[in-house]
């Protein structure tokens, strides 16, 4: 009885938000107070919701339920395990807390009425694709969730972002359309498209070589893999903070997720071990490890080094997915968690600067920490953790994916990485030095922390939030999200025994 | 045996098409009843006829209680009774929307033409589609092309009339293809009944196999002028853009279906799979079909008047349901018949919001909806809804047929067209997001004023949108029916 309540809650998950968008939409016809308040009680309420199915998923149950009759054939069917669970997690605390910034971010912004409807309905989207029991209902919300953030990304309506917002649409019906053929063909090979076993496809063939082709590209184009994240750099920046927070935080790690899926459900570690057609994602991965890293110092543009930074830091989560240790996959889970976290941190900070002093570059924040240390000090911690300084929890990812390319006989792959550990300090500690050592005029020494100049407490909260879990998450190293990246990608490799 | 709902359709139409002027004349206001009426009948009887289908199996009629080979039959399997009921429910929309369009669109005097017009064009497609006499369906087929034109041409303007006679033209060249068709096919079997010149087919093709492959032939000619099918799709666009609106989404979301649903029909009980497979029609039809579908798309995306590009996209997606029934397999085939219904909805939606569209902007052009999103949020969701649809974005209807047509190609070992539907759902998102975008997106110029159509105008809007999107999360009865 009680546990056919609990089966519901995915469902419940999924559907509170896009209720709540409909709800959000009525009701700010009258107020926007009430709007406000709505859209952070259905971001919290989801979060309740999720956080009430972990003493399950704790206690090693699954939680399924199955719609055969909406969609048939296939019909819609949800299905938690660990993975999914953590996922779910990560979305909907990051989304709380980026819901909340919002609030005091967008209060200057246009089009207020199209973008509390769209954050909540983007919500409801992907925590559907995370929590999806088969492949088909995964495409139906990813599709659903993909079209829906075009909206935030041209929330502006400038040129630019409706030039970044054609791009990115044109590439996500690209992607889309990459992963229907993929789908349609695992369905005709395996005459099934459920998540729940170590691979569904028995023999390499032709049709599932096209398939896996179709896969990593569609999914590449999501999470922002060279050579298909030409959407990125243009999309993340010109969207109004707190979306790009999502957008480069969660929305990047679904498409990883999705790619995640196909490697240890659809195709299975056995077929990927013989056929070695991961090999070229391996490449793909440390291209955009490479290529992100280096490009991201060449930024002006705070919010554009953060892009390009996110298409190097995909690579890493695409490495441990690709590599197929157990190990590098803990590692590519635990820093889905840790990037989601750290770069969500950096948007928003980069948010706040612009909220507060209109600074956008890199070059006019020399002395920012003058003003707004607390606000500078989380966006500090944020890139000690991106750069892998221990004790924070880019360290433990960074350690983990490192362990996994040792286990598999690839050490050229952690030299790759701690390649790019050094330029990712040397795209983020100058912010952090100029901000606190460079020169302000009107502040000569540093004058303490002063709460007029600060970030409003709205946006501040958020911000030492996140930042402050990527400190605390890591301190404690059994905490909850390691544990589960280290449970999910046990219960991974060993589908059917565990 | 004889199930008198069968035809109630066809006589309630025609007694509606009948009386349409005539009532016009004497008592302007008894139209709107007399046409809604009639159709809602027709609504229920269908209804009807589907249930009993699907419980008893195929239904047949015969006319004046002949059976054949001296009488007329009607016939009525499952795939027959969905394109009945799809008719008459879009039918019974269409016509609310005209009832109120009909009058700002053409002029007081041509009203009651038109609408007898649209009830003889409803009475005769329906009886094309549940025809199942050679003949008879060549009687139909002339009724059907030659109301079609007759509801373009009531517009009266140059380009209508042009539209309307090159249509004329071409339709009678192909009606002239199918009753040589029929001809050959009487022949060499001495049937007209299907069924039953299907009995013979066998011997006929090991005596005359020439005349069996000629008849075939022209078949295809005449049933692909009139289904638009590529190459011979050219007087479509001119003539689904320039009529009337109502007219354009009988034309696009109709009438070319009938032939295609005739067609199939023939190919079922007459010629039959085996002698299908002895020549290359199947081939034929890909290739065509994949023509259609790619250039029908890239066509349309080079439109500016949204009517235009509505009837290329017609013809992007007549080569769609040209493919399924090319591949052959069942669930191609499924595909096939779920896309005949699906666009039938979508398309005929989409037109009628086209129209609605259109007259707030005050012009047909796409890039002077800029902004109109703003002001008629209702309309252009619906825009949304159908074109989201046709792009085959689940779960909006058009997926559905996609994802069968796709597992279709895959079944028959042929990957390759399932490029070519998704290549041309690319190029149909590249021409209907950029109206939805400069639609919600850009900036409406203040001094024009907008305001939300006439509630007879958006009540059918709606509720087509409204069918795309129930259509596509409950396809289950359809499935069922069409025995997948």
């Amino acid at each position: 009885m009680f546990h056919s309540v609990v089966s519901w809650l995915p469902v419940w998950i999924t559907l509170l938000p896009l209720v709540g968008t409909g709800l959000i939409y009525v009701v700010e016809q009258r107020s926007w107070k009430w709007r406000n308040g709505l859209t952070v009680i259905v971001s919290a309420l989801t979060c309740v919701m999720v956080a009430a199915m972990y003493p399950y998923i704790a206690r090693g149950q699954l939680l399924t339920k199955a719609f055969p009759d909406i969609l048939p054939p296939l019909g819609l069917s949800f299905r938690v395990d660990p993975i999914a669970f953590l996922m779910a997690a990560i979305i909907a605390l990051v989304w709380l807390a980026v819901a909340i910034y919002s609030l005091a971010y967008m209060v200057r912004e246009h089009h207020k009425k199209r973008y509390y409807p769209f954050l909540t309905l983007i919500l409801g989207g992907s925590l559907g694709v995370v929590l999806a029991g088969d492949l088909f209902t995964f495409f139906v919300f990813f599709e659903f969730m993909s079209l829906a953030s075009y909206v935030l990304i041209i929330q502006e309506q400038t040129p630019e972002a409706m030039k970044a917002g054609y791009k990115y649409l044109i590439m996500t019906i690209c992607g889309s359309l990459l992963l229907f053929f993929g789908i349609i063909s695992v369905f005709e090979l395996a005459g099934t498209l459920t998540l729940g076993t170590g691979g569904i496809i028995g023999a390499p063939s032709n049709l599932a070589l096209g398939a896996f082709i179709a896969f990593v590209l569609g999914f590449g184009i999501k999470a922002g893999i060279f050579p298909l994240h030409v959407w990125l750099p243009d999309a993340h920046p010109v969207a109004p903070s707190p979306a790009s927070a999502l957008l480069s935080g969660l929305l990047l790690k679904v498409g990883a997720y999705g790619f995640l899926r196909i490697v240890y459900n659809v195709y299975g570690i056995e077929l990927l071990r013989r056929t070695h057609w991961l090999e070229p994602v391996v490449y793909m991965a440390v291209i955009s490890i490479l290529l992100g890293s280096c490009v991201a110092i060449l930024q002006d543009d705070l919010k554009r080094r953060l892009a390009y930074s996110s298409v190097g830091q995909m690579g890493y989560i695409m490495l441990g997915i690709a590599v197929l240790s157990e190990r590098a996959l803990f590692g590519a889970i635990f820093h889905i968690f840790s990037h989601a976290f750290m770069k969500a941190a950096l948007f928003l900070v980069a948010g706040a600067f612009a909220h507060k002093t209109g600074k956008r570059y890199v070059s006019q924040l020399e002395g920012i920490g003058m003003r707004m240390p607390l606000t500078l000090g989380a966006f500090g911690l944020a890139s000690l953790s991106m750069v892998g300084i221990p004790p924070l929890a880019g360290y433990l990812s960074k350690w983990q994916l490192s362990v996994g390319m040792l286990d598999v006989g690839r050490p050229w792959l952690v030299v790759v990485m701690l390649l790019s550990s050094l330029m990712n300090a040397v795209y983020l500690f100058p912010v952090v030095i100029n901000g606190f050592f460079g020169a302000d005029d009107s502040y000569p020494e540093f004058p303490g922390i002063r709460w007029e100049n600060e970030t409003d407490v709205k946006m501040l909260v958020p911000i030492l939030v996140l930042a402050g879990a990527i400190l605390v998450f890591a301190i404690y190293p059994n905490s909850l999200p390691f544990s589960l990246s280290g449970f999910s990608a046990r219960y991974l490799f060993q589908l059917g025994g565990w | 045996m004889n199930n008198v709902f069968t035809i109630v359709p066809i006589v309630v139409f025609l007694a509606a098409g009948y009386a349409a002027p005539i009532v016009y004349r004497w008592y302007r206001r008894g139209l709107a009843p007399l046409v809604l009426a009639s159709t809602a009948m027709c609504v229920v009887s269908t209804l009807w006829v589907v249930l009993q289908v699907a419980r008893e199996g195929p239904q047949r009629y015969f006319m004046g209680g002949w059976p054949p080979p001296w009488g007329i039959e009607i016939w009525v399997d499952s795939r027959a009774a969905l394109g009945g009921i799809t008719l008459t429910v879009v039918a019974l929309l269409v016509l609310v929307y005209a009832l109120k369009d009909s009058y700002t669109e053409l002029q007081d005097s041509v009203v009651g033409r038109y609408f007898a017009l649209i009830m003889i064009l409803l009475a005769s497609m329906y009886s094309v589609i549940v025809a199942a006499d050679l003949f008879n369906l060549f009687v139909l087929v002339e009724l059907t092309s030659l109301t079609a034109c007759g509801i373009i041409a009531v517009k009266g303007d140059k380009l209508a009339t042009e539209a309307s006679f090159r249509y004329l033209i071409l339709g009678a060249l192909g009606s002239g293809a199918i009753l040589m068709a029929v001809a050959l096919l009487y022949m060499v079997t001495g049937h007209l009944n299907m069924a039953l010149a299907g009995e013979e087919i066998t011997t006929a093709v090991l005596n005359y196999p020439r005349v069996v492959y000629a008849a075939l032939g022209f078949l295809l000619l005449g049933m692909g002028i009139k289904a638009a099918l590529f190459p011979l799709h050219l007087w479509l666009p001119d003539a689904h853009s320039s009529g009337p609106t109502t007219a354009s989404a009988l034309l696009s979301g109709l009438v070319v279906k009938v032939f295609i649903l005739s067609l199939w029909r023939i190919f079922d009980l007459v010629f039959g799979m085996g002698l299908l497979e002895a020549v290359p029609a199947r081939q034929l039809l890909l290739a065509l079909g994949t023509l259609g579908t790619l250039a029908g798309s890239l066509l349309a995306l080079g439109q500016r008047d949204i009517k235009r590009l509505l009837a290329y996209s017609t013809v992007a997606n007549i080569g769609y349901i040209f493919l399924g029934l090319g591949l052959g397999t069942p669930r191609a085939l499924a595909g096939a018949a779920l896309h005949i219904i699906y666009h039938a909805i979508m398309k005929s939606g989409l037109f009628l919001t086209a129209g609605a569209m259109a007259q707030v902007a005050g012009t047909r052009d796409v890039h002077n909806f800029s902004g109109l999103g703003q002001r008629l949020p209702l309309t252009l969701a619906a825009f949304g809804v159908g074109a989201l649809g046709m792009v085959g974005i689940p779960p909006f209807s058009g997926f559905v047929s996609k994802w069968y047509l796709t597992l279709g190609a895959l079944d028959a070992g042929q990957p390759f067209y399932v490029l070519v539907i998704l290549v041309a759902s690319l190029l149909s998102g590249l021409y209907y997001f950029p109206i939805l975008i400069s639609a919600f997106f850009g900036e409406w110029s203040e001094d024009k004023s907008a305001q939300e159509p006439h509630p007879m105008l958006l009540g059918p809007i709606l509720l087509f949108a409204l069918a795309t999107v129930l259509l596509g999360l409950f396809p289950g009865p359809l499935l069922s029916l069409l025995g997948i």
